[in-house]
């Protein structure tokens, strides 16, 4: 029954990973497909390499976003702040361009910027041990006001050009954020299943204390994935400002709500210790198509933030529920 | 069976299965009215199923279980005559004593909360168990002892003629343990029948009428505890004899190069000037009341809570980065005294609970060796005897015993040289216990220093050489060799002069 053998025993057939992440990807896979299929099949619309194209690229997009997120998610903590972040991030961005400076000094100057939030986050949370769902309400509150003070100084005005053809950058005729979307899914695969960072941050989320007395720099990691948090969601926001062409005080409003829901579909935990970026992605794509589903149904664009709601408040429920019964 | 009494609680041929473990098989034995019967066994021999059971917590199997000789269902028994303190608190920490003891029950006038009359009751019950606290506090300002024998006072108050009292002194110092036993022996001179379930065995021997032992779920006997000795429950609870006591000659050791050294460590409000020579080779015990600031310094000294000032010295050189990383990359390791709250992750494999503090060595390029993580949780399964399936177990499934060894496997992983182990046996079976000292002294045999802080008196004098004790928040003084005796530590501990 040892595991040198080549054919292991069924109870041990599983390799030695991280149970922090994996368990719900196939189920999920199967649902998206589902509904996927159902509107393919019951909507003429749906099914259009146009629509299905605007459908991957909004994906890809919110994605880079949810990267930093969901790690923070593993840690038992929350960021709130990134739809601020990301409005913060993409309208800076614009704003220098608009008054004149070239694009790398620029987006450079705006993801330092959100690195700097992130950092402030991360240090808050860990010097004074702040609860972060709170700290970062605070935050998006604050990041808010900044952002909408540099829209309404745009005022509607139109982004350069080069700015403008970013977000529409091909690599053999596929969008280049879809590209880095499909990259980082590889590399986010192998470093939740390999990686000793990954890890620390399941093992400081599903017990900080255990992980302190284990010599893990609880604290250090903890800034971190605070930083990459508002950092991602900057780098979702440049190519949303690209996107949009001009500021716009809504970008990014209710972003938050969409990450936490699409997270946990995708297996990350209120309780921390498990995420799976995978997982996230395919939570985007899932909330994505049932959006886009709603339209094609003609139901009214307001209920939208309904639908978003409640299917927070399902999978908070259900995420509690789940934690509830292995406690 | 006589006619005239039937005895207060009879359980006859108890069963009760969990999925393909077998908690208990066939448990026959009776209480009789007004003792006090304690139930023995090592961790897993069926002890809580038995509580739960008899509690109306759980439904068995098979067999019966009588009141005073009547048959009785399981919710008859949730409902009726039987109070169950648990092991784990179940306080109101923001509520007062009194709203404590009362929960649930509070006295009445005209539809509102009498509470002049529930403050007199609470103060009532207080004085009548010796304890000077004004049941207007708020409980959370009390000791965790404290806090456990208000709940005691709260299933006394519930009246029930049946009280339970599972590990009741596993939180409590020694000196609550004393007002326990005498609140029990008040109990029982006013009626009340009790069931209590302890791994410390020279309690049960002061305090129990009758002994029930079980093991691997099966009812060993039941036998008057008077004129037994701790070995001969010892005996019975695992079938075989433990642990000579005899400790390890001590006379080389103060050659032996200093592992580490502290000097006038301080922490204001917790512990002043605090200093220690450790040596390796040596087991050095460090003992102190509740509230005597050993917990704290055992917490300074691997920077959980950084000392405000003092000099460490780790083999040989001084200490700058005072935080548990930089302790432990120098060689040093900490079992945290409770390892429900730290020390393991109950979600998680053992594999990579084992692996957690030495990720690094395991890694490569920040990569995770997984051949290399369930080889070494293996190796250590074998060396600990952890009872699991195997290393892709979860902590959460295995009994108290075999918990501790995955934490202190954790703890030992990192091959430190200065080990600090808190509690590292509370709440284990004897047979874990020997054990988890078997490790310890194994650890200095080669070589290491061994550092433990221990509520449980007799584990120090029987595991350490030389003991340091505290007391209001200072070293009260050291005892070793033959003058280490539970009762000149004790004074030291207490402050008898």
């Amino acid at each position: 029954m040892t595991m040198t053998d080549t054919r292991p025993a069924p109870q041990d057939s599983k390799p030695a990973r991280s149970p922090g992440f994996g368990a719900n990807i196939l189920p999920l896979a199967v649902i998206t497909l589902a509904i996927f299929a159902f509107l393919a099949l019951t909507r003429e619309n749906f099914a259009t390499a146009q629509n299905l194209n605007s459908i991957l690229f909004g994906v890809s997009i919110d994605f880079l976003a949810i990267v930093g997120f969901t790690y923070v998610m593993v840690m038992r903590e929350i960021d709130l702040s990134v739809g601020s972040v990301f409005a913060l991030t993409g309208t800076l961005t614009g704003a220098l361009l608009v008054s004149g400076w070239g694009f790398w000094p620029a987006a450079g100057l705006a993801l330092a910027v959100a690195a700097f939030i992130g950092f402030v986050n991360g240090f808050l949370v860990v010097r004074f041990n702040i609860n972060s769902l709170m700290l970062t309400i605070g935050t998006m509150l604050l990041v808010r006001g900044l952002a909408n003070v540099l829209a309404n100084g745009l005022g509607g005005q139109t982004y350069p050009r080069e700015f403008r053809q970013l977000a529409r950058t091909n690599i053999f005729d596929i969008r280049l954020t879809v590209i880095l979307m499909v990259v980082l899914v590889l590399l986010a695969w192998a470093f939740q299943r390999r990686s000793a960072l990954f890890r620390r941050m399941c093992f400081i989320g599903e017990n900080v204390k255990s992980a302190t007395v284990h010599g893990i720099r609880v604290g250090r990691i903890r800034i971190l994935a605070f930083m990459a948090s508002a950092m991602t969601a900057g780098l979702a926001g440049i190519f949303t400002a690209s996107r949009i062409t001009s500021a716009d005080v809504r970008m990014g409003l209710g972003l938050e709500f969409v990450m936490v829901t699409a997270a946990i579909i995708g297996g990350a935990s209120l309780y921390g210790g498990k995420g799976d970026l995978r997982g996230s992605a395919l939570g985007l794509l899932l909330l994505a198509l049932v959006l886009n589903g709603m339209i094609m149904y003609d139901v009214e664009p307001v209920f939208q933030q309904f639908v978003i709601g409640f299917l927070l408040i399902v999978t908070v429920a259900f995420d509690t529920v789940m934690n509830r019964r292995r406690g | 069976m006589s006619a005239e009494t039937p005895p207060i609680l009879a359980l006859s041929g108890v069963s009760k299965t969990y999925g393909a473990v077998r908690a208990l098989s066939g448990v026959s034995f009776a209480v009789g009215r007004g003792e006090v019967h304690a139930i023995l066994g090592e961790n897993g021999a069926g002890k809580s199923t038995t509580l739960k059971i008899i509690n109306g917590e759980v439904d068995p199997d098979q067999g019966e279980v009588r009141l005073s000789g009547r048959l009785t269902s399981t919710a008859e028994r949730a409902q009726g005559d039987i109070a169950m303190v648990h092991q784990e608190l179940a306080v109101f920490p923001n509520m007062t004593v009194a709203e404590n003891i009362f929960v649930g029950r509070m006295p009445r006038r005209g539809g509102r909360i009498d509470f002049a009359r529930m403050r007199a009751r609470a103060a009532e019950l207080l004085e009548l168990f010796g304890l000077q606290i004004d049941p207007g506090t708020i409980l959370g300002q009390l000791t965790p002892g404290q806090q456990q024998i208000v709940e005691i006072l709260r299933a006394v108050e519930s009246d029930a003629s049946l009280l339970i009292l599972d590990e009741p002194t596993s939180g409590l110092n020694n000196l609550e343990a004393e007002t326990l036993m005498v609140l029990i022996r008040r109990l029982r001179a006013s009626g009340h029948t009790i069931l209590y379930v302890s791994h410390r065995l020279h309690e049960v021997l002061a305090i129990a009428d009758h002994v029930t032992v079980l093991r691997d779920g099966q009812f060993i006997e039941t036998l008057a505890a008077a004129g037994l000795c701790e070995d001969d429950l010892i005996r019975r609870m695992v079938g075989r004899n433990l642990e000579p006591a005899a400790t390890t000659a001590s006379a080389t050791l103060s050659d032996a190069p200093l592992a580490l050294k502290i000097e006038g460590l301080t922490m204001p409000g917790a512990f002043t000037d605090m200093a220690l020579e450790l040596r390796r080779g040596e087991i050095l015990g460090v003992f102190g009341l509740e509230g005597s600031g050993a917990e704290d310094f055992s917490q300074a000294i691997f920077g959980i809570v950084p000392p405000v000032s003092g000099r460490m010295e780790l083999l040989g050189k001084p200490v700058t980065d005072l935080s548990p990383a930089g302790l432990m990359r120098r060689g040093m390791a900490w079992l945290h005294p409770n390892r429900k709250e730290a020390g393991l992750y109950m979600e998680r494999s053992i594999a990579d609970n084992i692996a957690a503090p030495v990720l690094k060595q395991l890694s490569r390029f920040g990569m995770v060796n997984r051949r290399a993580t369930k080889a070494r949780a293996q190796e250590d399964i074998r060396r600990f005897a952890i009872r699991v399936p195997g290393p892709e177990g979860l902590p959460k499934q295995l009994s108290g015993g075999n918990q501790q060894k995955v934490a202190l496997s954790a703890c030992l992983a990192s091959q430190p040289e200065v080990i600090v182990l808190n509690e590292p046996t509370r709440g284990v079976d004897v047979g874990a216990k020997a054990e988890m000292h078997d490790a310890a002294r194994r650890e200095a045999a080669a070589g290491r220093a061994v550092l433990v802080f221990s509520s449980d008196l007799p584990e120090l004098l029987r595991l350490t050489q030389r003991i340091l004790v505290m007391r209001s928040r200072r070293l009260a003084g050291e005892v070793q060799g033959t003058a280490m005796t539970e009762e000149s530590v004790m004074a030291l501990a207490a402050g008898n002069r």
